[in-house]
C-alpha cells in the first residue's frame, strides 16, 4: 500500500529563557491511506505538539521547527504559507481535540458552529448546509439532532460534546483525521462509546486516522498499527497484535505491566518516575530504563527490524527476539 | 442563577441606600451651616429659619435621615436656589440632551474601541500594537475639558468646519421649526423628516461627542485587546483554525464575540465616567444639558441642584451596573 | 548547598527577568525619567522659573496675552503673567496636592483596612460594605459634591479626593492583614500580651505598605487628573494660584485669540498623567505573568 503520510527527520524544539528544549525528534513515520495509526505516549512526550505540527498550528515562537519534512498526500506541509494552510486545514486534514470542555466555542450554538464549518469547507449554504449539519449530528449517533443544533455547548454533557466535536471534524470532509486523545477527559463508560464510534466511522468513511492516546488499550481497539513515543522519539512501532503479544522495548513492557502489587514493584516505579531529565546524548529512556548500561548514555540505539512489521530502538534485544 | 439575580438586586438596593446616606452626610453634616447653604448666602434670617424648619435641622440626625429618604422616594429633591423651581423638573428637562451625547459617545466608543482592540491584538508587538496601546493609555490620560477646547480651536478657530457650541445654530432655531417629540433632537428630526435641522444638529454634536468618546474608546480598546489575547489562546480557537476557518473570521466573528462579556462591563463602567465628564465638557460646548446645569449650579453655589444631579447620576450609575451584571450573567452569548 | 542554590535560582531569575522587562519596555523607562524630571522641577520651581514674580498676583497689562516669544516661552495670560513660569510652579502644586490627597486617603484607608482584616467578623463586614458603596460612585462625582459642599478651595478639593479614594487602599490592606494575622510574629506578639492597637500599628500596617505604595503610584495619574478637573470646575485651587486646571478654566474666555494660554497648561496635565499611567501600564505588564509572553 502507498504511504499517505510521511514524516521524515522532524525535529521540533521549544524556546524558553533557559534555552531550547527538544520535544519532538522523529526519524520516520509513515501511515498508509485508509489506515488507522495509533501513537501512544505519556503526557509530555510530544504527542500533541506533533499533531499540531501536522496542521502547522504550532505557535512559533516559542515552538521552533528545526528540520524535517511532512508530506500528506501530495502536499508538502512545512513550506506552505498561512493562507495556503487555511485551504488545506479542514478540507484535507481535520483534528479532534482532547478536551471536549474547551474545544467548543461557548458563545455559539452547536448548529452555528457546524454550519460555519460546512459553509467553509463544502461550499453549501442555507438549507443545504443545515441539512448536512443534521446529517452529521445523526452520523455521530446523537438523538434529537434538531434540538442539539439549538443548544449551547454548556447545555450538553461531556460525551455529547465530544460527539459534536467529532461531527464538526467530520463535517470538514477531510480525508485525514487526527484524533488527539479524544477520550481523555471523559468517564470510562463514555470512553468506550466514543472509541466504538470512531472505529466504525473510520471504516465506513474510509478516512486515514492518526489516533493519539496515553494508553495502549485505547489504541488497540481502533488501530492496526501503533507507535510508542518517549520524549519525542519513537521507541517501538509495529502491528498492534505483534506489540501487545511480544513487546520488546523496556518502555513498552512497563506500559503493559499490570499495576504494581508488591512493595518492591512500587518502589521500582517510584524510582523510575523520579527522574525526569532530558537526555542530551544517547537513548532517551536511559534514566528510567532498568537495564541501562554505559552504551545507552553515549550512543543512540540502533533500529532493529524484528519481523516484517515491527521495529524497535534499543541496544539490547532479548535472546531470540532478533531471530523472529 | 435566580439566586444570583436576587442577590444582585438586593446588593443594588443596599448600595442605593448607602449612596443616599453618603450624600446626606455630605450635605447635612460636613457644612458648618447647612441651612445657609440651602437658601444661599444672601438669604434673610427668616428664610434661614424656614430652611432649618424645612430641612428638620433641629431634629436628631436619624430622624433627619428618615425625612430625607422619604423625600427622595417621593422624587422630592428640593428647589433650585436660582430658579426656585423643583430640581427634579429641571433635571428631567436637561436630561435628554445629555443622554443624547452620552449614548452617541458610547456607541462611537464601542465601535472604535473594539476595532482598535482587534487591530492591536492581531498585530501583537508590532508597530500597530504599540501605537494603539499608546493611544489607549493616552486617551485615558487626557483632560477632557482641555480636549474640548483644543477641538474647538482646531475645527472652529482654524478650519472653520464645525460650530463652536450650542445644540443648534441661530438660523435653525429661528426658522427651522425645531421638532420636539422625545427631546432627543436627532431622533425627533428623523421622526418628523426634518433633514435640514438634522444636519445642523449633527454638526453641533460631533465635537462634544468625540471629546466624550475619547476616554471610553481607550478603555474599550484596552479591554478588548487583553480579552482577545486571552481568548486567542483558547482551545476552541485552535480548533476553529484546524477546521480551516480563516483568521479574519476567527478574529472578527469568533473571538470578538467571546470578548463581549468583559467589554459589556467596561462599557457600563465608562458610561458612568462619560456622564460625569459631561459635567466638564458641556459647559465648554455650551450644550444645554445636565452637565451645564451642574457647572452653573457649582458656579452659583446652588446646593439643592448640585445635590439633585449627583444623586440622580449616582443612582443611574448603580442601576446601570446592576443591569449589566445581570445581563452578563444571563446571556450565554456574552458569558465566558 | 546545592539545594540552597536550586531554591534561590527561580528568585534571582525572576528579578533578572523583571529588570530585563523594564529595560525592554522603553516607554515605561522614559516615563520614569520624565517623572524624575517633574519632581526636580517641582522642587526647584522658583529657581527655574524665568519670571518668578509672575507666579501669584501681579498685573502687567501692557504685556497681556502675548504669543510665545524668546522672553515668554509659552506666552502671557490676561494679566500679562508668564505662562511658562506659572506652569513650572503648577508642577509643585499638582504633585504636592496629589501627594497630600493620596497620603490622606492612605491615612483613612490603611487603619480601616487593617482593622477590618485583623478583627474580621461584623467589623470587617461593615467596613467592607461601606467601601463597596463608595466604590459604586464614579470617584469624580463624589469628589465634586464633597468639594462643593465643603466650600471651594484646594484644601477641600484634596480632602474630597481622599474621601472618594480611601476604599481602594482599605481593600488592599484588608487582604494583606488577613494573611498576616496568621503569621508567626503576629501570633508571638499576641502571646506576649501586646494590645490589639499595638499589634495593628506595629506589625500589620508596616507589612502592608509595599502593595499600598505600588497601588498609590498607579493611582497618581488619575488623582492629578481629578484635581485638575475639580479646579477646572472652580471647586479646587482658587485664583491666583497657578494650578493647571484653573489656568485652563480662566483661559476659556481668551483661547480663540490666545491659543497658547489653553494649550500649554493642558499639555502639562496630559504629560504628567500620561507618564504615571504608562508606568502603571508597564508595571501591570511586568507583574502579570499571563501577559508577559504576549
Amino acid at each position: 500500500m502507498e504511504d499517505y503520510i510521511e514524516i521524515k527527520d522532524l525535529k521540533i524544539s521549544f524556546k524558553s529563557y533557559d534555552g531550547q528544549k527538544r520535544v519532538v525528534d522523529i526519524d520516520e513515520l509513515k501511515i498508509a491511506k485508509g489506515e488507522a495509526y495509533g501513537l501512544v505516549g505519556e503526557s509530555g512526550s510530544g504527542k500533541s505538539v506533533l499533531a499540531l505540527s501536522l496542521l502547522k498550528l504550532l505557535t512559533e515562537p516559542p515552538a521552533v521547527i528545526e528540520s524535517g519534512s511532512i508530506r500528506i498526500g501530495n502536499l508538502n506541509i512545512l513550506p506552505k504559507s498561512e493562507r495556503e494552510m487555511e485551504n488545506i486545514r479542514g478540507k484535507k486534514i481535520a483534528m479532534i481535540f482532547q478536551d471536549p470542555m474547551s474545544t467548543l466555542n461557548p458563545v455559539f450554538t452547536v448548529g452555528q458552529q457546524i454550519i460555519k464549518v460546512i459553509a467553509k469547507n463544502q461550499n453549501l449554504k442555507g438549507k443545504q448546509a443545515r441539512q448536512k449539519a443534521l446529517e452529521m449530528i445523526e452520523l455521530v449517533k446523537l438523538p434529537d439532532a434538531e434540538q442539539i443544533m439549538e443548544k449551547y455547548p454548556h447545555e450538553l454533557s461531556g460525551g455529547q460534546r465530544q460527539r459534536v466535536i467529532i461531527a464538526i471534524a467530520l463535517a470538514c470532509g477531510a480525508e485525514f483525521l487526527i484524533a488527539d486523545e479524544p477520550t481523555r477527559n471523559l468517564d470510562v463508560t463514555i470512553q468506550a462509546g466514543i472509541l466504538k464510534l470512531l472505529a466504525e466511522l473510520q471504516k465506513t468513511l474510509k478516512v486515514t486516522v492518526l489516533f493519539i492516546a496515553n494508553n495502549l488499550s485505547l489504541v488497540s481497539l481502533t488501530c492496526r498499527r501503533i507507535g510508542l513515543l518517549y520524549h519525542g522519539q519513537i521507541v517501538e512501532q509495529g502491528e498492534v497484535r505483534e506489540i501487545l503479544d511480544h513487546p520488546v522495548h523496556p518502555y513498552t513492557k512497563t506500559l503493559l505491566q499490570p499495576l504494581p502489587q508488591t512493595e518492591e514493584e512500587k518502589e521500582a516505579v517510584r524510582r523510575s518516575l523520579s527522574v525526569q531529565e532530558n537526555a542530551d546524548q544517547g537513548c532517551p529512556y536511559q534514566f528510567r530504563c532498568p537495564r541501562a548500561e554505559e552504551i545507552c548514555k553515549k550512543e543512540m540505539p540502533p533500529v532493529h527490524q524484528i519481523g516484517e512489521n515491527h521495529e524497535v530502538h534499543c541496544h539490547f534485544l532479548e535472546e531470540g527476539e532478533s531471530a523472529r | 442563577m435566580k439566586n444570583f439575580i436576587i442577590k444582585r438586586i438586593l446588593l443594588g438596593v443596599v448600595v442605593l441606600l448607602g449612596v443616599v446616606a453618603i450624600t446626606f452626610v455630605v450635605t447635612r453634616v460636613i457644612p458648618s451651616n447647612p441651612a445657609l447653604q440651602w437658601v444661599g448666602s444672601r438669604a434673610t434670617a427668616e428664610q434661614i429659619a424656614a430652611a432649618e424648619e424645612e430641612l428638620g435641622l433641629n431634629k436628631p440626625i436619624p430622624v433627619q435621615l428618615g425625612i430625607y429618604l422619604n423625600d427622595m422616594l417621593h422624587g422630592d429633591l428640593g428647589y433650585s436656589l436660582k430658579s426656585h423651581r423643583p430640581v427634579v423638573d429641571e433635571i428631567m428637562e436637561n436630561l435628554p440632551p445629555t443622554l443624547e451625547l452620552v449614548l452617541l459617545g458610547t456607541i462611537f466608543a464601542i465601535v472604535a474601541g473594539m476595532a482598535l482592540g482587534v487591530l492591536t491584538a492581531s498585530h501583537k508587538n508590532k508597530w500597530q500594537d504599540h501605537l494603539g496601546r499608546f493611544f489607549s493609555v493616552g486617551s485615558v490620560s487626557l483632560p477632557t475639558f482641555w480636549v474640548a477646547l483644543l477641538l474647538q480651536l482646531l475645527f472652529y478657530g482654524v478650519l472653520k468646519l464645525l460650530p463652536i457650541g450650542g445644540r443648534l445654530s441661530m438660523d435653525a432655531q429661528l426658522f427651522g421649526q425645531v421638532p420636539d417629540v422625545t427631546g432627543f433632537l436627532l431622533l425627533d428630526c428623523l421622526l418628523t423628516g426634518n433633514f435640514s435641522v438634522f444636519g445642523d444638529a449633527l454638526s453641533h454634536l460631533i465635537l462634544p461627542c468625540i471629546t466624550l468618546a475619547l476616554y471610553p474608546t481607550g478603555m474599550v480598546a484596552r479591554m478588548t485587546r487583553s480579552a482577545l489575547l486571552e481568548i486567542l489562546n483558547e482551545d476552541y480557537i485552535k480548533a476553529a483554525q484546524s477546521y480551516g476557518i480563516k483568521r479574519k473570521i476567527i478574529l472578527w466573528k469568533y473571538a470578538l464575540k467571546n470578548s463581549l462579556g468583559p467589554t459589556v462591563t467596561v462599557v457600563t463602567l465608562s458610561v458612568g465616567y462619560t456622564l460625569v465628564n459631561t459635567f466638564l465638557v458641556e459647559s465648554v460646548f455650551n450644550w444645554p444639558g445636565l452637565g451645564s446645569y451642574i457647572s452653573d449650579a457649582v458656579m452659583n453655589m446652588d446646593y439643592p441642584a448640585i445635590m439633585g444631579v449627583t444623586l440622580f447620576s449616582a443612582c443611574a450609575y448603580v442601576v446601570l451596573n446592576m443591569i449589566a451584571d445581570i445581563v452578563v450573567a444571563l446571556d450565554p452569548r456574552v458569558r465566558i | 548547598m546545592n539545594r540552597l542554590k536550586t531554591a534561590l535560582k527561580p528568585r534571582i531569575h525572576k528579578w533578572r527577568t523583571n529588570f530585563y522587562l523594564l529595560r525592554k519596555n522603553k516607554l515605561t523607562f522614559l516615563s520614569l525619567l520624565f517623572i524624575i524630571l517633574l519632581v526636580v522641577v517641582a522642587i526647584f520651581a522658583p529657581l527655574l522659573a524665568p519670571h518668578p514674580e509672575h507666579i501669584m498676583e501681579m498685573t502687567n497689562p501692557s504685556e497681556k496675552l502675548l504669543p510665545p516669544s524668546g522672553e515668554y516661552w509659552f506666552g502671557t495670560d490676561e494679566l500679562g503673567r508668564d505662562i511658562f513660569s506659572r506652569i513650572l510652579y503648577g508642577t509643585r502644586i499638582s504633585l504636592l496636592a496629589s501627594l497630600a490627597a493620596v497620603g490622606l486617603a492612605m491615612l483613612i484607608g490603611i487603619p480601616l483596612g487593617a482593622l477590618a482584616g485583623y478583627k474580621g467578623g461584623w467589623i470587617d463586614n461593615v467596613i467592607m460594605r461601606i467601601c463597596d458603596i463608595f466604590l459604586s460612585f464614579p470617584s469624580l462625582l463624589l469628589a465634586i459634591v464633597i468639594a462643593a459642599f465643603a466650600g471651594p478651595s484646594l484644601k477641600n478639593a484634596l480632602i474630597a479626593i481622599a474621601i472618594s479614594w480611601w476604599p481602594w487602599y482599605a481593600r488592599i490592606v484588608r487582604g494583606q492583614a488577613i494573611s498576616l494575622k496568621e503569621r508567626q510574629f503576629v501570633r508571638a506578639s499576641r502571646a506576649i500580651g501586646n494590645t490589639q492597637g499595638k499589634i495593628i500599628f506595629q506589625h500589620i500596617v508596616p507589612n502592608c505598605m509595599a502593595p499600598v505604595i505600588v497601588q498609590a503610584s498607579l493611582d497618581f495619574g488619575s488623582i492629578i487628573l481629578t484635581l485638575a478637573s475639580l479646579s477646572f470646575l472652580g471647586l479646587g485651587a482658587q485664583a491666583p494660584t497657578p494650578e493647571w486646571g484653573l489656568m485652563i478654566n480662566t483661559s476659556k474666555t481668551y483661547f480663540l485669540n490666545a491659543w497658547w494660554y489653553s494649550v500649554f497648561p493642558g499639555i502639562a496635565i496630559f504629560l504628567a498623567v500620561l507618564a504615571f499611567n504608562l508606568i502603571g501600564d508597564g508595571l501591570r505588564e511586568i507583574m502579570d505573568p499571563r501577559t508577559r509572553n504576549r
